[in-house]
C-alpha cells in the first residue's frame, strides 16, 4: 500500500477507483510499454487513482517498474489512465462539499495508470537540457 | 568575446563585431534577425536591380544556423504538420464511428470489427522516440494548435512515444 507521486510512477490494477476534477476520453490507442490497444483517459488537478483488485494476469516484458499491490495509489496533477476496453466508461460528477465538483470513476477492467509530467513544465526543462549541452565553439571561434 | 548567454547578449555582439570590422560597406540597409539561438546582422552591400548582396555576421548556437538556412527546420516544421493534420482525422474517424455505433447506425459488432481490420485508420501510431530538438520544434508548433493541453495530446499529435517524453521530462 503505497503512495506514488513522481512522474512515471505506474499502477496495474484488475479495479481501478479514483478521482479527477476532469476525466476526459481521449480515443482508442496503443499502450506504449505492453503495445495493446485500450481507451485512454486524461486526469487533471488533484488526481487520484488507486488500486482496489489486484491484476493477476499475465505481466508483459517491461513492466517490472509497475506496482500492483492492493492500495497503490497514484496522486498526480496529470495522470493517464489506459484502461483495456474499447468502450467509454461511465463517471460520476460528485459536489465535494466546500470545494470544486469531481468526476469519480470505479473501473473494472484492467486499468495502466501513469503519473505524467505536466506539458506547461516540459519546455522549460528541455530548454534546461539544451543550455547545458550548448556547444559555445561556434560562438567563441567569431 | 565575453561570454554570450542571452538573444540581447547576441545582438549586441553582433553589432560590436559589425562596428570594428566594416569599413566600406553601405550601411544603408541593415537587416537583423533573432531567434532564441541564431542572431543575424546584415549589411546590404550591392544591388544592381536583379541581384542583392550582403555583408553577415551571424552569432549562433551550434547548428542552429546552416539548419535555418538550409531550410531544414522549414522541411521538418512542415512534415511535422502534415502528420499532426493525419493524426487528428484518425482521431475525427474513430469518433465518428463510435458515434455510428452509439446510434446504432452500425451494430457492436462491426464497430470492433471495423478497427480489427483497419486500425491504421482508427488508432494513431505513437512510437517515435523524438530528439530533444525536434521535441522542442513540436512544442514551440503546438502553441499555435488547438487543444494541445497534455503530453499525450502531444504524443497523439506527432506520433511521438508517451513514454519516451516523460522519460526526457526527469532526465
Amino acid at each position: 500500500m503505497t503512495k506514488l507521486i513522481n512522474i512515471n510512477d505506474t499502477i496495474d490494477a484488475e479495479h481501478t477507483d479514483g478521482e479527477a476534477r476532469k476525466f476526459l476520453w481521449k480515443g482508442l490507442k496503443i499502450h506504449p510499454q505492453i503495445k495493446k490497444q485500450m481507451t485512454l483517459y486524461e486526469c487533471d488537478w488533484n488526481s487520484y487513482a488507486e488500486i482496489v483488485k489486484e491484476y493477476e494476469g499475465e505481466q508483459e516484458e517491461g513492466t517490472d517498474h509497475f506496482n500492483r499491490s492492493l492500495g497503490d495509489r497514484l496522486e498526480a496533477d496529470a495522470i493517464s489512465v489506459y484502461i483495456d476496453t474499447r468502450r467509454k466508461i461511465k463517471s460520476d460528477v460528485v459536489n465535494n462539499s466546500g470545494r470544486h465538483k469531481v468526476q469519480e470513476f470505479k473501473i473494472r477492467n484492467r486499468c495502466i495508470a501513469t503519473i505524467k509530467a505536466p506539458l506547461r513544465n516540459l519546455l522549460k526543462h528541455l530548454s534546461s537540457i539544451a543550455e547545458e549541452n550548448d556547444g559555445k565553439e561556434s560562438i567563441e571561434n567569431l | 568575446m565575453s561570454d554570450i548567454k542571452t538573444k540581447t547578449d547576441y545582438s549586441m555582439q553582433a553589432s560590436e563585431y559589425w562596428q570594428a570590422k566594416d569599413t566600406n560597406a553601405n550601411k544603408a540597409t541593415v537587416i537583423t534577425y533573432m531567434s532564441d539561438s541564431c542572431c543575424m546582422v546584415a549589411q546590404e552591400i550591392s544591388d544592381n536591380g536583379e541581384q542583392s548582396s550582403y555583408n553577415a555576421i551571424v552569432l549562433t548556437k551550434n547548428n542552429d544556423f546552416f539548419d535555418l538556412l538550409s531550410g531544414k527546420v522549414y522541411r521538418e516544421s512542415i512534415e511535422m504538420l502534415i502528420k499532426a493534420i493525419n493524426n487528428r482525422t484518425i482521431e475525427r474517424d474513430y469518433f465518428r464511428l463510435y458515434c455510428d455505433m452509439l446510434d446504432k447506425t452500425i451494430s457492436e459488432e462491426d464497430f470492433d470489427k471495423m478497427i480489427d481490420d483497419n486500425e491504421s485508420d482508427y488508432v494513431v501510431d505513437e512510437s517515435e522516440i523524438p530528439s530533444v530538438g525536434k521535441l522542442k520544434l513540436a512544442l514551440e508548433l503546438s502553441k499555435y494548435i488547438k487543444s494541445v493541453y497534455s503530453v499525450n495530446d502531444l504524443s497523439s499529435l506527432f506520433s511521438f512515444n508517451p513514454e519516451s517524453i516523460n522519460k526526457l521530462a526527469i532526465e
